[in-house]
């Protein structure tokens, strides 16, 4: 498998909830990113009960759970294959392992495939409970992005950059999801780790929500994922301020 | 099987920030617990400071009611008024050995945080406690217990502000300060190695009750019976026992307003496999995988999911499962207060409960585990007017 996600240097990674306001305000939300600057998009698939996410990211679970629309993995894909006809630029999921094992891994992975879906990330899926799904990312060529943290084992972290397709997803801080003031301050050292380990881009994600925290990432990352940030803004300001955020970034 | 495992369920479901905190808990707990040293401090406090070991009691005039030797394992009677205790201590002095300093917790009826408080009180430990918000209204009396104790009580708002919401902002909270925190799950749920060193520290219940009742009645029982939530109290009385196949052992979870109502906590019953808390188990979810809502009268009990080896057992076919509704369990607690003068958690009613639905041959030796007191419940007890 290869994937050239980052062909050019300096990725912008927005999150958006799927049905959060509405699934409709998600795909126009996705097209927009696009067309102003994102480079990959990340839709969530909301669930009831997210470990690895912080209070503002499950608000906007249960916000979109609660809308009266069923924001389920077949919806997410319906806006997968439609924004795939028109844009080239890679999706990725991010959602709990437990919404997949329900829909069934390799059926998952099937569609995900004929949708046009690039990959996905799945927080509470550690590499050592992954066989199953990496040999279904094989055959549908879906591919699985790990999540490391600084606190990852050397073991550990070499079979993880060897494990992940497209990118490795970078925990920048201990803790959930969710915008900070202040970013760790050891992550260039780790990123020279596993590019040590394999030329695989990195995007670091967990706390960007200011224009200095991406020039910062992208001094010695490839990408930077904007999440919590992006769903407060958009659940306060609307979607407009969220567009003109990603254009301020993506031009960083 | 691999390790961590019990069949296909239990794994370690976790972001990779908690990974290498649950990689040095499983060593510490490897290296430490099997020492003389550790062994030796855990039996003393279970015997000074809890008052182990629990008596194994006779009830003779249930017995005579039910037509069967029915004797009651007496967690009730342990510091703080229930089995919790044995696990909070045992991995306060794992928190020690791993020189962590902060404790947290999730808590349910608030026994289990009452367990912890009391074990952070002990050593010199800053104690947090999740607690749902609807659980923290039912449960006054524990949460003041809690304060008391010097443990800071957190109210959860979201979700269903019960136990699952609670474990989740637990699990929060460890994930934001791993390196200096340790977190005390109360049950034998979470990733690996939770269920296995809470069933292990929970297993001094069943070990004493084989020798109680080998001294007592000269054999094993035929039954051996335990009410189930996540699973801690029926692991720990069902561990030593679960080689000798002779010996039935029933779990019993709770039905709340009926299986079929839709409202109640049955996920070894009505459940399916998925993940929450880390860990791969039968889980009350809708078809798209979302978590559903448990209910039970029984704040203890009160969870959509259920530890990965009682999943584990239920597929083998080695435990038995039975239910008691609410009703079930409210008139167990006043059957056995007004019978033998012992008023059981709402938790352990529905263990009481299936004696009467189950049956029995008359020289059948039945162990039962009352896990808590009721004290705690007096107010839901008024409440149904009991």
């Amino acid at each position: 498998m290869a994937f050239n996600w980052f062909a050019k240097s300096n990725v912008l990674i927005p999150y958006f909830t799927l049905g959060d306001p509405s699934i409709s305000e998600s795909e126009a939300l996705v097209r927009a990113a696009f067309d102003n600057g994102a480079g990959i998009v990340e839709l969530g698939i909301p669930f009831s009960d997210p470990i690895a996410d912080g209070p503002v990211i499950q608000a906007s679970h249960l916000r979109a759970l609660s809308s009266g629309e069923s924001p389920t993995i077949s919806a997410g894909l319906n806006v997968v294959q439609r924004v795939k006809q028109d844009y080239s630029k890679p999706i990725v999921f991010m959602l709990s392992v437990n919404l997949i094992m329900s829909y069934g891994v390799k059926k998952f992975f099937n569609d995900a495939k004929i949708a046009g879906l690039d990959g996905v990330v799945i927080p509470d899926l550690p590499f050592e409970e992954a066989s199953d799904y990496l040999a279904a990312s094989r055959r549908s060529n879906v591919a699985i992005v790990f999540l490391v943290s600084p606190l990852c084992s050397p073991e550990r972290l070499e079979q993880i950059v060897r494990a992940t397709e497209g990118f490795l997803y970078l925990i920048s801080t201990t803790g959930t999801t969710g915008a900070r003031d202040t970013m760790a301050t050891d992550l260039p050292a780790f990123v020279e780790k596993i590019k040590a380990i394999r030329d695989i881009p990195v995007a670091v994600g967990f706390g960007i929500s200011k224009p200095r925290h991406v020039k910062e990432v992208m001094s010695y990352a490839d990408g930077a994922i904007v999440g919590s940030h992006l769903v407060t803004l958009l659940s306060t300001k609307g979607s407009s301020s969220v567009i003109h955020e990603i254009s301020e970034f993506a031009a960083v | 099987m691999t390790r961590g495992h019990f069949g296909q369920f239990g794994g370690r479901y976790v972001p990779d920030t908690l990974f290498s905190a649950l990689e040095s808990l499983e060593a510490t707990y490897r290296t430490i617990a099997p020492t003389q040293e550790f062994k030796d401090e855990f039996s003393k406090l279970l015997k000074d400071y809890v008052g182990r070991p629990t008596p194994l009691f006779l009830a003779e005039r249930i017995s005579a009611e039910i037509g069967a030797k029915i004797y009651l394992k007496r967690e009730d009677l342990n510091h703080t008024g229930a089995h919790k205790i044995n696990n909070a201590l045992g991995q306060a002095l794992l928190a020690k050995a791993m020189g962590k300093r902060r404790i947290i917790a999730e808590t349910g009826a608030g026994q289990h945080g009452v367990a912890t408080a009391t074990a952070c009180a002990l050593m010199g430990m800053d104690c947090v406690v999740y607690m749902g918000e609807e659980d923290i209204q039912r449960q006054s009396l524990n949460v003041y217990r809690m304060k008391l104790l010097g443990a800071t009580v957190v109210p959860v708002t979201a979700g269903s502000r019960t136990l699952k919401d609670a474990t989740t902002e637990a699990i929060r909270d460890w994930l934001t300060n791993v390196n200096h925190t340790h977190y005390i799950i109360g049950s034998v749920v979470g990733p690996h190695p939770y269920p296995t060193i809470v069933r292990d520290f929970q297993s001094i219940i069943g070990r004493e009750a084989k020798k109680q009742i080998l001294s007592a009645e000269g054999r094993l029982p035929d039954t051996v019976i335990a009410c189930v939530g996540g699973g801690s109290n029926a692991m720990g009385i069902f561990h030593a026992f679960v080689k000798t196949k002779s010996v039935a052992l029933v779990a019993v979870e709770a039905a709340g307003h009926g299986l079929d109502s839709g409202e109640h906590s049955a996920a070894l019953n009505r459940g399916t496999p998925g993940v929450l808390h880390g860990s791969l188990s039968y889980l009350l979810q809708d078809s798209f995988g979302q978590i559903q809502l448990a209910h039970s009268v029984s704040a203890g009990l009160d969870y959509p999911g259920v530890g990965p080896e009682l999943s584990y057992l239920k597929d083998s076919g080695r435990i038995r499962l039975e239910t008691a509704t609410d009703t079930d369990a409210l008139a167990s607690c006043r059957w056995l207060s007004r019978t033998e003068g012992i008023i059981p958690a709402l938790e352990s009613s529905h263990a009481i409960a299936v004696l009467k639905t189950m049956s029995f041959k008359s020289d059948d030796i039945v162990i039962l585990n009352v896990s808590g007191r009721g004290d705690k419940d007096i107010g839901t007890l008024m409440e149904h007017g009991l």
